[in-house]
């Protein structure tokens, strides 16, 4: 039980000592980077926020990201709406879109708001761009700054008991 | 290898097993709070809901115990219902609309009692110095009237004896006469008195005339001025009758006078029956239309007017609609149950509620409630609320044929009030408002009715004798009220042959009392005079008769003294003076 009040922590020394791989950590951040620039309150932020819980990649940097993208989010909102008016006004797309908004739930996905589909497109825009430099920053700094950490006796006490957990122990 | 990790599966089902516990048993708390909440923010008062039970997958929402306190008065409810059965479209609850396609509302009741105030923050309600938007019309109408009757009640009231001229002269007379008498019986008795001493010298002269000689010459003269004296007094004492009959053409003339000036001292103009109607029924109208207009307009700032943006959370962007645009909120269809007290009979309601949306213009159909009642009386309501284009328009249709009215006060009671037995009677409105412009009428009639002046409202017991007699003839009241100008400031006229009818009969009875009354008070007068002159005409004859008797004695006394002194050439004939008075007529 007491695993699960210490989980997140060990997700954050984990995730900074090398414990996740680069891959996971840069698809973690990603993610929570598409999660951020997305407004809240409709289904389409609720799907992303499941993919990224279900999905084998580092939770707190995913966390993390959505949080500093969700501000940082505000900032490219008006162009944002832009992007989304310009796609929501053709014409050409407009009964797709209406096949969508009339679907059970379609409202509640949140697609036909200006902002929310600007974001999403500079989410998927930025997407592998992010994953990139996540990627390649993770493979520099990971080992030295786990070298760095691990010499603090409550981080190797932390990481003990991830591993513990791991290996099936109960704290 | 294991198919299904456990450890994996069984904290995520926990979850999606808490979610669907949380939603399930959440929701109706859920709803109940949002129900309360958004109704205590429109309505600016209490509103109680017992119990909610939802059921999404059939679409149905029982509310159970609803109350809503009148905002304006806290220890009453505006209406409360037992039960609310609706139904849900679930497909457009998908689609972010709530739309009530069916349901029923039953045990449906309004204006009933509460047991706490529903005050939501205590306020002290501001009190309305310059009246209701009505006052000025009700304040026109009764004024003239009003006036009417206080000028007609002063001028019954006021006693006019004081001014008569007829008993003012005959005061003058009674106060004239017996003085002039008076002076007159004094030059009487001067007379007799120098008669005797005049004797007595002429006696003492006949005992000695030589020594006396030289007065026998004096007292000729004496005798000669005695004479004259007698003959001057005769003649006013002749004048006498003349001079009555003077002062009786007096005493007509001043009759006449009395009679010009009653006339005019009495004379009132007819009352207006318009004003009149104003005056009795203007402030029941204006209480009663006020109190509605006032609730028209609270009810009209309830409703969400066309290009009115409902209050939803702010969102960054537009939410782009697509396909037929639709209302967020609709009651397309809600059947009304329930009791309602008009004119303090209970009856039983049923009617409909549809087309109430938050977006009207977005909705074919305008908002109308419909609602027929049955019982001791049958009433039918349609009220219309078209707020579909720019310019709202509102339509009110009411028609009560049977309506209870309880024994009521029209007017004002402490000048004029007529108070009017219960009984039944028939009400139509008909209503439009176009943004804020009011048209409409409202028709009233009321059979069978019996009047009779209010206690204390008129003082004079003989124009509430008259009111009375004219009321007795009214049997049937008739309103007809046109509304016009803006439900801020409405133009309000009022017809009604009631005041005509009842101002015909007043106007009869009162000409009829003012004569009665110049005549009772002419005749009061004249009675008084007539009493005052046969008092005085007999004070003239007795006086005169005294006076004629006395001078009679003192003739004879002059004769024997002219023939003593030998002056009988100028020897008075007293048979002679009788005949000049006419004193053998009188004594008749």
């Amino acid at each position: 039980m007491f695993s699960y009040f210490i989980r997140p922590l060990r997700q954050v020394a984990q995730s900074l000592t090398g414990n996740d791989s680069p891959r996971q950590l840069a698809w973690g951040f990603t993610l929570g980077m598409l999660i951020g620039l997305v407004p809240k309150g409709n289904l389409l932020a609720v799907g992303l926020m499941v993919l990224l819980l279900a999905l084998k990649v580092n939770k707190p940097a995913g966390l993390m990201a959505a949080g500093v993208f969700s501000l940082l989010g505000i900032l490219l909102d008006s162009f944002a709406h832009h992007i989304g008016s310009s796609i929501l006004v053709w014409e050409a797309a407009r009964p797709f879109y209406t096949q969508i908004y009339e679907t059970s739930l379609g409202p509640w996905l949140g697609v036909n708001n200006t902002v929310v589909l600007g974001q999403l497109i500079i989410g998927l825009y930025l997407m592998y761009p992010t994953y990139w430099f996540a990627q390649r920053i993770a493979q520099r700094i990971q080992p030295p700054f786990s070298r760095w950490l691990m010499q603090y006796r409550v981080i190797r006490w932390i990481r003990g008991a991830e591993l513990g957990a791991h290996w099936g122990a109960e704290i | 290898m294991k198919i299904i990790r456990w450890k994996f599966v069984l904290p995520r089902l926990a979850f999606v097993l808490l979610v669907g516990l949380v939603f399930r048993f959440g929701l109706d708390p859920a709803l109940k709070w949002a129900i309360v909440s958004t109704g205590q923010s429109s309505v600016g008062a209490k509103v109680e809901l017992a119990d909610v039970e939802t059921s999404l997958r059939d679409g149905e929402i029982v509310l159970r115990q609803l109350a809503i306190a009148n905002p304006r008065s806290p220890l009453r409810n505006l209406m409360q219902a037992e039960r609310a059965h609706l139904f849900l479209d679930v497909d457009a609850l998908l689609h972010k609309r709530f739309i009530i396609r069916d349901g029923t509302i039953s045990g449906l009741q309004f204006d009933t009692d509460r047991k706490t105030s529903g005050e939501l923050v205590e306020t002290r309600e501001e009190e309305n110095a310059e009246g209701s938007m009505l006052s000025p019309w009700l304040e026109n109408g009764n004024q003239f009237a009003s006036n009417w009757f206080d000028e007609l009640a002063g001028r019954l009231d006021t006693d006019l004896t004081d001014q008569l001229e007829t008993p003012r002269v005959a005061k003058e007379l009674e106060e004239r006469w017996p003085q002039q008498y008076r002076d007159m019986r004094g030059r009487v008795k001067e007379i007799e008195q120098s008669i005797k001493e005049l004797e007595k010298t002429l006696r003492e002269v006949r005992k000695n005339p030589l020594r006396h000689i030289e007065k026998i010459g004096q007292l000729q003269q004496q005798l000669v001025a005695m004479q004259s004296n007698l003959q001057t007094l005769q003649k006013q004492i002749e004048q006498l009758p003349r001079q009555a009959e003077a002062d009786r053409q007096a005493i007509l003339v001043a009759r006449q006078h009395d009679e010009q000036f009653l006339r005019q001292k009495l004379a009132i103009a007819d009352l207006n029956g318009e004003g009149l109607s104003e005056t009795l029924l203007g402030e029941t109208v204006n209480r009663r239309l006020a109190s509605a207009l006032e609730w028209v307009s609270w009810a009209r700032r309830q409703i969400p007017a066309r290009g009115m943006k409902s209050q939803t959370v702010r969102t960054r962007g537009t939410n782009v609609i697509f396909g037929k645009a639709q209302p967020r909120y609709l009651v397309e269809k809600v059947q009304l149950e329930g009791e309602a007290r008009l004119g303090g009979e209970p009856l039983q309601i049923v009617g409909t509620l549809t087309g109430a949306t938050s977006e009207p213009h977005l909705w074919a159909d305008p908002m109308r409630i419909s609602l027929k009642g049955s019982g001791a009386t049958t009433l039918s309501l349609v009220a219309t609320l078209d707020r579909r284009e720019a310019v709202a328009v509102d339509h009110l249709q009411f028609s009560c044929p049977q309506l209870a009215m309880p024994g009521r006060t029209l007017g004002n009671s402490e000048k004029l009030a007529i108070e009017i037995a219960s009984g039944r009677a028939s009400i139509e409105i008909d209503l439009t408002l176009t943004e804020n412009q009011l048209a409409g009428e409202i028709v009233f009639s009321q059979p069978a009715i019996h009047m009779t002046v209010g206690a204390g409202s008129t003082k004079n017991r003989h124009l509430a004798a008259a009111i009375e007699k004219a009321l007795a003839s009214v049997s049937q009241v008739d309103a007809q009220v046109t509304l016009a100008g803006t439900i801020s400031k409405p133009q309000v006229s009022l017809h009604s042959d009631f005041g005509p009818q009842l101002a015909a009969g007043i106007n009869t009875a009162v000409r009829q009392l003012i004569q009665e009354r110049g005549e009772s008070l002419l005749a009061k007068t004249q009675a008084k005079v007539d009493k005052q002159l046969q008092r005085l005409e007999q004070a003239r004859q007795e006086a005169q008769q005294e006076l004629l008797a006395k001078l009679g004695k003192n003739e004879q006394l002059l004769g024997q003294l002219a023939s003593i002194s030998g002056s009988g050439s100028q020897k008075i004939s007293i048979s002679k003076l009788g005949q000049r008075f006419g004193f053998g007529t009188q004594r008749k």
